[in-house]
């Protein structure tokens, strides 16, 4: 019946589109329009997709990539623009939430050995970039520019985005699942916590970026520009954190709306550089819930509507991404993708091994911290404008691949984990 | 930056002064709260919008418009979910017969003060004519704010204040099913026109709201009954802005024929609550927003016309209410209450700004804004008066 109701809205939609065209009338979508349908058919087929393996999450990204661009075209690139702050809106939320559900101070115990995990995924990375950037100019002809005077560069920008996950998956699919809380929150801890680690080199690289002239970057300024970036980002979630503590004290209910007012007065002030903001929302999303009876329960609240953030966020992610096959990069691709899933595996085996009470969970979640999204996106989009890199647009579209390949894998995998993980615990 | 100086000084001395003076009992010490609330994010419009620091430009209001049409079109939904056709048959009929009366009679006097008013302020006629209807729509309705002080009042059982809340809700209803008869005129370029218009968006409703409730019935966990309202709103509020319907009423009849089914009826009412608050506060914001004041209809819409709105008010429920719905002697802590505006005021003013970015439509819409704000702080001091008598 659900998926009748979809298709007859489509139907209409798109009757009403040919209509208007026919007409010589707009034939742009109303992002109203286009909300409410994404939001409904997303979750239809989230629902319909949904079983022990597969999370709700692969059908939005499923038929985000069916009606997007790439796909049937239903959402046109200029639809996509057009939902950009709702987009950014959400993206901010997801981060507030990410920061919200930071549990370091309930599951003390295993919180001091997360950033040995962090340590042992970014070392592991690096070695393996290092190494990959050493042998593929070697095999492939087509790489030979992996051997420039940039390597370094490309080596550390290759690692930085590998290493990043998306704590907007492993929310998504946490909620989902009814696996042993614990390990629920160490997943989204380590993966919050790296993510919250690496904006800071992307935001350097961001602050590089404005420094650049002809002669090379400026470093004075660009130090001065980074301090001043830090500290902004210090003051707006400091600010914005016990703001909304206090509005939560006396107004609760309400304070979503300031959040709301926060990301369009942010949104409109457009010299913030995305990382800044998002790790201020991230720290936001801590300050509020430190302590507080009434911030736990608030971002509580958040959690348990937050299904139409999910849906609209990974539907329009994975329409906006642009997914076509280039066939001269496809084996560095998939090197690129074994490469990250075999040290990824083998870093978390070998660290949870070590640590017995959770060894249990080492080979199920070993697996678990495939997925990327929308964070290391905007990562690789502020890296692809830095000037003077030669063949920087290939190495980002390499990357963009990837981490569409990931957004793909990643959920599902992490599913199996936490549902053999809550099996093995069961039995 | 003078008009958002003015205000804040203006307000911050108000709030001193209520909160000094008057703010004793725990029932005005809630009405008082309800002020501060919904005074920040009409304070914050002002700031961020043309009359302060203008951060929000152009393309910016384009990229927030689905928020806008989904907040419109909430208070419509909202209503409707309840007040379904089968909820309307079983009020009993005096009370509807006094909520019509009520409205018909508000909606008169006000709109000939209105006309009046935007006449000697030497508006163009258009703006007259459109702005004297969003004004009397937004004066019109009873607001269920004075439930706050009610629920405290102890002389009045609670079935009293339900008796209130119905009075409210249909005067509510009225309101909606006016305004979404009388804003198409603002689009409409003929009478056949303006009568499809109302006959499509009525169908399209009717139409979009069985579909939902459709899909309301498969669904197993709260979660897909929020996905599927969100979905129905931002459809309907998107079809509105792009056929020129009114978002208010489309919703409104959609939800009615989702109450209608009456499945799962409380929980769906119970989804859509946490969106209430937010809904109005960021409509107040952009009521804000736009926010022009007048040197002399600002002050005369905001005292006067909630004094003469209080004259008819308290005249109507002396004639009507205390004689056919309920015999109750003791009227006046009714009257006080009468006093705040209708909660469907900053929709209209939002909407009014909508379809006329014109200079008058900033003045109505940030006259009826500030409207709004003063009807609480006005309540507060008419109860203090009323404790002391």
């Amino acid at each position: 019946m659900s998926f009748l109701i979809i298709l007859i809205l489509t139907g209409l939609t798109v009757g009403s589109q040919y209509l208007s065209r026919y007409l010589n009338l707009p034939t742009d979508l109303n992002p109203s329009i286009l909300l409410g349908l994404i939001l409904v058919s997303g979750w239809v087929i989230g629902r319909s997709v949904k079983n022990k393996t597969l999370p709700m999450l692969t059908g939005f990204i499923l038929y985000g990539m069916l009606v997007g661009p790439e796909g049937l075209n239903l959402i046109t690139a200029s639809d996509l623009e057009s939902l950009e702050f709702i987009r950014f809106m959400i993206f901010m939320m997801m981060a507030f939430l990410a920061g919200g559900r930071l549990e370091l101070k309930v599951y003390r115990d295993f919180s001091k050995k997360i950033p040995l995990l962090m340590a042992g995924h970014l070392g592991v990375l690096l070695l393996g970039t290092l190494l990959l950037f050493l042998i593929l100019p070697v095999l492939f002809h087509p790489f030979a520019f992996l051997k420039s005077s940039h390597a370094p560069f490309y080596i550390l920008f290759t690692t930085l985005v590998l290493a990043s996950g998306s704590p907007a998956v492993v929310l998504s699919v946490n909620r989902e699942n009814v696996s042993p809380v614990r390990i629920k929150a160490l997943v989204l801890n380590t993966v919050t916590l790296t993510s919250m680690v690496l904006i800071l080199p992307f935001l350097g690289h961001g602050v590089l970026l404005q420094a650049m002239t002809s002669k090379g970057p400026e470093w004075a300024q660009a130090f001065l520009t980074f301090a001043f970036h830090l500290f902004s980002v210090i003051f707006v979630s400091a600010a914005m954190g016990l703001l909304l503590r206090f509005f939560l004290k006396h107004f609760r209910g309400e304070l979503i709306f300031f959040l709301i007012i926060f990301i369009i007065v942010l949104y409109g002030n457009g010299d913030i550089y995305m990382p800044e903001l998002i790790l201020s929302f991230m720290l936001a999303g801590i300050i509020v819930r430190h302590h507080s009876g009434p911030g736990k329960g608030f971002i509580k609240d958040i959690s348990r509507h937050s299904l139409p953030f999910f849906v609209v966020f990974f539907t329009l992610t994975a329409a906006g991404i642009r997914w076509f096959f280039i066939p001269s990069l496809i084996p560095i691709l998939l090197v690129l993708f074994t490469m990250r899933y075999v040290f990824l595996r083998f870093s978390t085996e070998l660290i949870l091994r070590r640590w017995r009470e959770e060894s249990f969970a080492a080979r199920p979640l070993s697996r678990g911290f495939v997925s990327q999204s929308g964070l290391t996106l905007c990562f690789i989009s502020i890296a692809s404008s830095f000037p003077g890199i030669s063949h920087l647009q290939e190495l980002c579209t390499v990357l963009t691949l990837l981490v569409f390949l990931n957004l793909l894998i990643g959920p599902p995998l992490l599913q199996r984990a936490l549902y053999r993980i809550k099996l093995f615990r069961e039995t | 930056m003078g008009t958002p100086l003015i205000l804040c000084v203006t307000f911050l001395m108000v709030f001193l002064f209520l909160r000094v003076f008057c703010v004793r009992t725990e029932a005005t010490r809630e009405i008082f709260r309800e002020l501060v609330i919904v005074s920040i994010p009409f304070m914050a419009g002002v700031y961020v919008g043309v009359s302060g620091l203008d951060l929000m430009t152009d393309e910016l209001m384009v990229q927030t418009l689905p928020l806008l049409e989904f907040s419109l079109g909430f208070q419509g939904l909202y209503w409707g979910l309840f007040f379904g056709f089968r909820d309307i048959r079983y009020f009993d009929v005096n009370i509807k017969r006094f909520a019509a009366l009520h409205s018909f009679f508000m909606f008169t006097g006000i709109l000939a003060a209105s006309y009046i008013l935007l006449y000697l302020a030497h508006f163009p006629a258009w703006e007259i004519l459109i702005g004297g209807i969003y004004l009397t729509l937004a004066l019109t309705q009873i607001s269920s704010a004075s439930l706050l002080f009610l629920k405290k009042f102890r002389k009045h059982s609670s079935s009293f204040a339900f008796l209130f809340k119905t009075v409210s809700g249909l005067s509510g209803l009225f309101t909606i099913i006016l305004f979404g008869i009388l804003s198409p005129m603002g689009i409409s370029t003929s009478m056949p026109h303006f009568v499809l218009n109302l006959l499509a968006q009525v169908l399209i409703a009717l139409v979009t709201g069985s579909l939902v409730y459709m899909g309301i019935k498969k669904v197993n966990q709260g979660e897909g009954i929020l996905i599927w309202l969100l979905s129905l709103l931002l459809i309907n509020s998107g079809m509105s802005y792009f056929f020129g319907f009114n978002p208010l009423l489309i919703n409104l009849v959609s939800g009615m024929v989702i109450s209608s089914g009456g499945f799962r009826k409380q929980q769906i009412q119970d989804t859509l609550k946490p969106l209430v608050r937010p809904v109005i506060l960021f409509l107040l914001f952009y009521t804000g927003l736009s926010l022009k004041l007048h040197p002399w209809l600002t002050p005369a819409i905001v005292p006067g016309l909630i004094l003469l709105r209080f004259i008819l008010n308290r005249w109507s429920f002396r004639r009507f209410f205390t004689k056919q719905v309920m015999q109750v002697e003791e009227i006046r802590p009714i009257l006080t209450s009468l006093i705040p505006l209708g909660v469907l005021t900053p929709a209209i003013a939002v909407h009014l700004h909508l379809i006329s970015s014109s200079v008058y439509s900033g003045i109505i819409s940030g006259g009826l804004g500030l409207a709004y704000i003063a009807g609480y702080a006005l309540m507060i001091l008419l109860i203090q008066w009323e404790v002391h008598r």
